[in-house]
């Protein structure tokens, strides 16, 4: 397998954070090249690709990249366009990650947008997949059903879902409940054959199991997912703050930590390591601006895994195959 | 590298061929009084990728091509880029 492009340079813990993750995945036997400059210390015997710029967070994603042709983010691009990486992760400046990855690798053929697929946690089950959770302020009614394409794609081969369920993100279950970009996409999503579209789905139901895809333009699946991480947080913070209000609470606490603590790596975001662009010739992986040294480790082992699986093959096969049957 | 300067006509069928690419069409459908949106239905994002194409082709062929932000929001046709691209280029 090629190596796995690591930008050594994007997010608010680079490069440390980032060069103790990609250190451990190389120490699981993943194989990795890092883009960052020629001088990057702690490197160890990681290969390196010299890169001599660096997008910033704040920068404009598209004339970035157009103008930092030698940044880490675009040289990460085209190490998967040129054959010498398998696929790339970054926790930089999320618009300029996607632009990269667009104009670097190019979009699949007949795909319209690609998108950003996130694992949403669901305790006791297999994560839903919330797409698109941020490329696309506005979309078209049938862009939807091809992240629901992808979506599907992805669900089956990332978390073993045979026949993902499909649901459009809307304000009740009711076909008739929505905007006009609902009830069109919930038309053309119902007549689409080779999807196992359930209807509609709100927001509560994310988290419980009764979907395994859910489908929405990506200003909505932004504003649904940063709800859900702050709402997670928040729960979390709370909790803590109870359990250490008296010496008896820590006490109950402390017994019944050994219960709490896989419930929490189930909704720590570290634990899938990053959202993926879908749509794309490439595998790119777009880690929180956040990430700690375990979530670059994760984000790089989905990244291998959808590598190993040919997610990308199978995504190209399937919006081929959709649109040779409309 | 070369650095010889592409005609306008070469630069008028290189203009095409890639706007066709980015909005996977065919070639022969592509001529130089259409405009991007309301002709050929291009937007946005259509739009970065065309000129970040445009940018990387004619960089290659005449060692430096830049296409300026300002000017980029002035393009209207196919026939605009045509003639922007070649002013730039035989300035």
């Amino acid at each position: 397998m090629l190596p796995i492009a690591v930008d050594a340079m994007g997010g608010d813990n680079a490069p440390q954070a980032i060069l103790a993750g990609a250190l451990q995945a190389a120490e699981l036997g993943i194989p990795i090249v890092l883009i960052g400059p020629n001088d990057l210390a702690g490197v160890g015997s990681l290969q390196l690709i010299a890169a001599t710029e660096v997008i910033e967070m704040h920068e404009d994603a598209a004339s970035s990249v157009r103008r930092k042709k030698d940044s880490t983010l675009v040289v990460a691009a085209n190490a998967v366009r040129e054959g010498k990486a398998s696929a790339m992760i970054s926790a930089g400046n999320t618009g300029a990650t996607m632009a990269s990855a667009l104009l670097r690798m190019g979009r699949i053929s007949g795909v319209q947008r690609p998108a950003i697929a996130t694992a949403i946690p669901v305790p006791g089950s297999t994560p839903c997949v919330l797409i698109d959770s941020g490329a696309n302020a506005e979309v078209q009614a049938d862009w939807l059903v091809q992240f629901a394409q992808m979506g599907t794609v992805y669900s089956r081969r990332r978390f073993g879902v045979e026949a993902p369920r499909i649901g459009l993100l809307s304000i009740g279950e009711e076909p008739g409940k929505g905007d006009s970009l609902r009830k069109e996409a919930y038309e053309l999503l119902s007549n689409e054959s080779g999807l196992n579209f359930i209807g509609n789905v709100e927001g509560r139901d994310m988290m419980t199991g009764v979907v395994d895809v859910v489908v929405t333009d990506g200003f909505t699946g932004n504003v649904a997912l940063k709800t859900i991480e702050g709402t997670i947080k928040t729960v979390v913070k709370s909790l803590f703050a109870a359990f250490a209000s008296s010496p008896e609470n820590q006490v109950h606490a402390d017994a019944l930590m050994p219960a709490l603590l896989p419930m929490y790596e189930v909704f720590d975001p570290d634990t899938y390591g990053g959202a993926i662009l879908l749509g794309v010739n490439g595998v790119c992986i777009i880690s929180h601006g956040s990430s700690s040294a375990r979530a670059i480790l994760n984000g790089i082992k989905c990244a291998q895994e959808m590598v190993e699986v040919g997610m990308v093959e199978e995504i190209r096969a399937a919006i081929a195959a959709a649109t040779l049957s409309n | 590298m070369s650095t010889s300067l592409p005609d306008r006509a070469t630069i008028s069928l290189t203009v095409s061929a890639c706007l066709a690419t980015v909005l996977e069409v065919d070639v022969g459908t592509i001529s130089e009084t259409q405009l991007f949106k309301e002709d050929l239905n291009a937007d946005s994002l259509h739009l970065v990728e065309f000129s970040y194409e445009i940018e990387r082709i004619f960089s290659e062929m005449t060692g430096d091509f830049t296409v300026n932000d300002e000017d980029l929001a002035t393009l209207k046709t196919v026939g605009d880029t045509v003639n922007y691209v070649f002013a730039v280029l035989h300035r």
